[in-house]
């Protein structure tokens, strides 16, 4: 269950607050667009061309590169039925896979309690981020979650390393006690010491890494960089998961959206160069998604709530291309005025998790989708 | 309505319904930040502070539904565990705090006690908090570890001070902490 065993890795980008498709992946030769899109419409002559129709975001060259190369795979019109246009909503049914109930488990948390029945690796599942994601959270199974790799751990806070190692020795004894105070307390106890662990394990992550890939000073590319880190430390890690964002570009959406895709583009393509410059990118799978796309009509300084939106998949064993069809924009197609999903996301997952991961989606994604052909073997 | 709180305060009910269920993030840091005051509103990274109950699973007033957040254990896992014992440690663990400063200064005024009373007074003083024996006594071992917390001179004093530090961090870590 290690990388040097070549177990097929996947990393989530999560592009929190509504990524607007129609300016990332843009269907530059449609009139329709730049009929609603006289304020943040991109001018044909900036579109990165990927073919007559289609073009990406002027600040996604790297991508455009990876893309050219086939390495990136973009799936058109995602989402699901009756888009809720709420951020909190439409992230939790992407997490947990459930867009009728409020659900509690995370669909990566079922894959890491998959890979990992037994737990004997705590940093299967790795978060990159000051909080736990909800696709990441099962209860009872251990996710690392991860703010700064180079201080990560119970009490960092404690300067001197003799102080702290004795309360975390003390710590562990705590936490191994069976006190018989009900299951929620030996809960508690177990989480505790995974956390614990977890970070022992860890540690060693930057200690064993060395690169010439110098990522730039970006919040996005010191998460894509620790991932880096730990996948290529050996670990057994094989779900990591991070975010980027505000794209919540309700105003001054031109500037807003060009620097997040400046970032994102930017460290996408420093991870991979690290990764292959350690041969260690052939097993490793990116996914980009977010929880809606945005309104087919400008506000006139940005974008409001939508619904599809595109996913890209990312990685040397993925089958490069465009996948279903762009949504069309014609105004007697719209829903609420807003382009309508025509991949249900949970075939993404589904192909993800029985093409890459080889293990059943069921009932990890709650039912039976059709995949997508996007991985290579 | 005097005799229906008698009866109510006197329940059994009443008296098991304490530490019995897991304290929400907004609990985590409102309670802490009360009891180490020192953060009274405007204060410098006051907003920082008001983060993170959202990093241990509770933004304020965003919801993940209409239905409002899950709670109980579902506060709980490893990131937020985490989280909410280094949030809570960094705190306590901070000497010139007023309610920290307050503790030792009581503890002092006790004068040199055995591990036994350092520990129970810590206790008192952060709850109180009710105990497994098993529990009480890892403490007090930990304490015994090195020996009577004794007061007097500057350097006693200093690394007294540090031992009712590390015995309040050491305290705020453990699982019963974790209850309300």
């Amino acid at each position: 269950m290690t990388t040097a065993q070549k177990d097929p890795v996947v990393v989530v980008v999560q592009l929190s607050g509504g990524n607007d498709y129609l300016n990332t992946v843009i269907p530059y030769n449609n009139e329709i667009y730049y009929d609603n899109r006289p304020t943040v419409g991109i001018p044909q002559e900036q579109v990165l061309h990927l073919n007559d129709e289609i073009g990406l975001h002027p600040q996604m060259g790297a991508i455009r590169d990876l893309y050219n190369q086939g390495n990136v795979a973009i799936v058109h019109g995602v989402g699901y039925e009756n888009s809720p246009r709420s951020h909190f909503r439409s992230m939790d049914i992407w997490h947990t896979c459930e867009p009728n109930d409020v659900g509690t488990e995370g669909w990566l948390g079922k894959v890491i309690q998959n890979i990992d029945p037994n737990k004997e690796n705590v940093v299967t599942g790795v978060s990159f981020g000051p909080s736990m994601f909800r696709a990441m959270a099962v209860p009872g199974v251990p996710v690392a979650c991860v703010e700064d790799l180079n201080n990560y751990g119970l009490m960092p806070g404690i300067n001197a390393e003799e102080q702290r190692q004795k309360i975390l020795n003390r710590f562990s004894r705590l936490y191994g006690q069976a006190i018989g105070r009900g299951p929620v307390m030996e809960f508690l106890g177990q989480t505790g010491l995974d956390a614990l662990q977890g970070a022992d394990i860890l540690k060693i992550a930057p200690e064993r890494y060395s690169s010439d890939i110098e990522y730039a000073d970006t919040t996005l590319a010191k998460k894509l960089k620790g991932i880096a880190q730990v996948h290529m430390a050996g670990l057994g890690s094989r779900v990591f998961y991070c975010d980027h964002g505000s794209f919540d570009s309700h105003a001054g959406q031109p500037n807003m959206l060009a620097g997040l895709w400046d970032d994102l583009s930017t460290a996408i393509n420093d991870f991979f160069d690290d990764l292959r410059a350690h041969d260690a990118s052939d097993n490793v799978v990116m996914v980009l998604f977010s929880e809606f796309g945005r309104r087919t009509h400008d506000n006139g300084s940005g974008t409001d709530h939508g619904a599809a939106g595109a996913v890209m998949v990312i990685g040397d064993n993925v089958k490069g291309g465009e996948y279903g069809e762009y949504p069309s924009l014609r105004p007697e197609d719209l829903e609420q005025g807003d382009v309508v999903p025509n991949v249900d996301f949970r075939s993404i997952y589904s192909t993800l998790v029985e093409d890459w991961m080889k293990m059943d989606s069921k009932e990890i994604v709650g039912g039976q989708f059709e995949k997508l052909g996007f991985i290579a073997n | 309505m005097t005799a229906v709180l008698r009866v109510l305060f006197n329940s059994d009910f009443f008296k098991d319904a304490r530490f019995s269920r897991i304290k929400s993030p907004v609990e985590v840091v409102v309670n802490t930040l009360r009891f180490v005051g020192g953060h009274e509103f405007p204060a410098p990274g006051i907003g920082n502070l008001g983060r993170q109950m959202g990093y241990m699973g509770q933004e304020v007033l965003n919801p993940p539904s209409v239905e409002g957040w899950h709670t109980g254990r579902e506060w709980i896992n490893s990131g937020s565990l985490m989280r909410r014992i280094n949030f809570v440690a960094d705190l306590v663990g901070d000497t010139s705090l007023p309610g920290v400063q307050s503790i030792v200064g009581r503890l002092q005024d006790a004068g040199d006690v055995s591990t036994g009373e350092f520990v129970d007074t810590c206790l008192d003083l952060m709850g109180p908090l009710d105990l497994a024996s098993a529990t009480r006594q890892e403490l007090i071992d930990h304490a015994d570890l090195d020996g009577d917390l004794k007061w007097g001179s500057d350097e006693e004093n200093e690394f007294a001070t540090m031992r009712v530090s590390e015995m309040l961090q050491l305290i705020v870590s453990l699982r019963d902490y974790q209850y309300a």
